[in-house]
């Protein structure tokens, strides 16, 4: 079996084909990357400190925090100028005047930085309670945004995956596989092994590919502040950092990713015609995403809902019983359309 | 070791492409030998279980080769008529691929001495999508013996090959045989008359004769005919026997016909060879359908 394994590989990405695979993966990492602003106040450490203290509390805390330390600053900030003639006319001791300027330096180089959290805030205020969705930057926010449907995914499956049965048909290799010990069952194993196999690994390189870049662009520690740094998700997962969270939603994707390599495989086995097989395999996967409403319980099984991600709920079940499901569809179709197929395999090329 | 056809049908619709097909093999070559459309391939393909008879039994030593399954294709070799190949694969890669496939023992010697018997050595690294026609089949001998397969079922294995691959086919076929089942379908009779033990002629689905070469050119003899003539345009107009080969000389034609009476006064009776037999019997079976 392993041998088949591999050579099934081989066919899949031999020839210079994996060339593919990394050309797409460079694509992903360009459109990450320029999709992604960083905007200056993030780079700037304070910005980061206070960004990650006001995560850490609730919103009637950041809401009581925010005006508190904004006053604070302004005390001290603003009390300089008093300060330095006091000390001139002899009102303040050396040591309180060095007490005092340590605590400005500190308070004038978090002012900028909080000014722009201020702006926020204000902001903030301004909308109705029940629109209150307390967010803290809106970088992270982009990278919440980026949990949508990959078409770098998408189209790494179309490539590799819908060939591994369409060009058995085309090529009219069929034949000799059909009248081979091992030609059957156990290539069609092996086939439906390596299928699997590729999806997985093809979600496992563009999402590397998103967590690599995102990671570097707003640095790899803030990956351990709380989910709910970013807007707009769900109050259940305020406990979660946001790299559990961005873990648990690639493998929920990954998982989804092999089911769309399942169905992609009944549909070419059933098509038989690469150009065709992508045609119905596209329509598949993305009309249910534009059609089906969300919340319906129809999403359960839309596969290109599952590859969406969703930033409210993670689920690892869903898409594993979809995988199940896939699995019972295509070992059924190759135990109907098996005859059909031998009739047709010998019909092709009886008209060759 | 026997091979039993027993009553083998097959029909597409209205279609009768094999009708009652009941032949016994032993070791040996067999020669299927007909037209276009006389159900050859059918036949093939039903033995190689790639389409299901519509009636009918396939045995193999009593057992049902259906039923068998993959204990059958494990002894079994098939060459089909046309097939494809992966372009991107090396002949070494392919035979690799199709040895575990087939679950080949010793498959680097296995492939190493095929490589040899076909003549593809220097080509063993060449991508097979750069192959010529007889490149190709060739390579498909090759994969047929590769399982050093009990029944052996070649689809016109000798197109494409120039005289000598052929001649050299030839002689492979006769040294595998010796305790091997091996069918081969072909339109070129000078492949039958080498190794052919038994010939099956087939017609519309149906097995016209299954006997030896000898018996089969025994069968008419007295029915080809030489003469010469002078007008051929004329002789040819007439329509009224079989004409096999027109040669033409300075001060005529000399002409070999097949026919049960004497067309001519001056035609002398010759002794027939296959492509006789298969104008005679072609012919002959087209007549009396119609």
């Amino acid at each position: 079996m392993t041998s088949l394994i591999y050579f099934e590989c081989k066919k899949i990405f031999g020839n210079f084909k994996w060339l593919i695979l990394v050309g797409i993966i460079i694509v992903k990492a360009v459109i990450t990357y320029s999709s992604l602003n960083v905007s200056a106040d993030f780079s700037i450490e304070i910005y980061k400190d206070y960004i990650s203290q006001l995560s850490q509390m609730s919103q009637t805390e950041a809401e009581l925090y925010v005006p508190k330390e904004a006053q604070r600053i302004e005390s001290i900030v603003g009390a300089k100028v008093q300060m330095e003639n006091d000390y001139s006319s002899g009102a303040v001791t050396l040591d309180e005047y060095k007490a005092y300027m340590k605590k400005y330096y500190e308070a004038d180089s978090k002012s900028a930085a909080f000014a722009v959290i201020q702006t926020r805030y204000e902001q903030f205020f301004k909308l109705d309670r029940s629109e209150r969705v307390w967010y803290y930057d809106l970088e992270w926010r982009a990278f919440g945004n980026m949990l949508s449907l990959d078409f770098c995914l998408l189209f790494a499956l179309f490539i590799f995956c819908i060939p591994v049965y369409c060009r058995e048909y085309s090529s009219g290799v069929h034949t000799l596989n059909m009248v081979s010990k091992n030609g059957r069952v156990k290539l069609h194993i092996a086939k439906l092994l390596v299928i699997i196999m590729s999806s997985l690994l093809f979600a496992l390189l563009i999402y590397s590919v998103d967590f690599a870049v995102m990671g570097a662009k707003f640095g790899f520690e803030n990956y351990d502040r709380p989910l709910r740094a970013m807007i707009d998700h769900g109050s259940a997962y305020d406990s979660m950092s946001i790299l559990k969270f961005f873990v648990l939603q690639s493998l929920s994707k990954a998982l989804w990713a092999v089911c769309a390599a399942l169905s992609l495989s009944v549909i070419s086995v059933i098509a038989k015609n690469i150009v065709i097989s992508t045609v119905i395999s596209a329509a598949f996967i993305l009309i249910p995403v534009v059609t089906v409403p969300s919340g319906s319980k129809l999403n359960n099984y839309c596969i290109g809902v599952g590859l969406k991600g969703s930033k409210y709920h993670v689920n690892l079940l869903t898409p594993l019983a979809n995988i199940l499901i896939w699995l019972a569809i295509t070992i059924t179709v190759m135990l109907i359309l098996y005859p059909i197929h031998k009739k047709s395999a010998v019909q092709n090329v009886q008209k060759k | 070791m026997e091979l039993k056809f027993r009553n083998v049908s097959k029909s597409y619709g209205k279609k009768e492409a094999l009708k009652n097909f009941s032949v016994t093999m032993k070791e040996g070559v067999y020669a299927l030998l007909g037209p276009n459309g006389a159900g050859k391939s059918t036949l093939m393909n039903c033995l190689s279980d790639l389409i299901t008879p519509t009636s009918g039994q396939i045995l193999f030593d009593g057992k049902d080769t259906r039923t068998m399954g993959k204990e059958f294709r494990a002894i079994y070799g098939f060459m089909p008529q046309s097939f494809g190949l992966y372009g991107s694969f090396t002949a070494l890669d392919t035979l690799k691929y199709f040895a575990k496939l087939k679950d080949v023992k010793n498959a680097d010697q296995k492939i190493k001495e095929l490589l040899e018997t076909v003549n593809l050595t220097d080509a063993v690294k060449q991508k097979v999508g750069g192959f010529s026609g007889g490149m190709k089949r060739r390579l498909g001998i090759a994969i047929a013996l590769l399982n050093d397969p009990k029944v052996l079922v070649l689809d016109e294995p000798t197109a494409g090959l120039d005289p000598k691959e052929r001649i050299r086919f030839r002689n492979l076929i006769s040294e595998v045989s010796f305790n091997r089942v091996v069918i081969f379908a072909t339109h070129i009779v000078s492949d039958v008359e080498a190794i052919a033990n038994k010939v099956i002629l087939l017609q519309h689905g149906v097995v016209i004769k299954n006997t030896d070469v000898t018996s089969l050119l025994e069968s008419i003899n007295g029915c080809v005919w030489e003469a010469k003539v002078q007008n051929v345009d004329e002789v040819v107009a007439q329509d009224s026997f079989k004409i096999s080969n027109i040669a033409k000389q300075s001060d005529g034609a000399m002409i070999r016909m097949v026919s049960d009476e004497k067309p001519f006064d001056n035609a002398v009776t010759v002794a027939p060879n296959l492509e006789d037999v298969y104008l005679y019997y072609f012919d002959e079976a087209a007549n009396e359908n119609d």
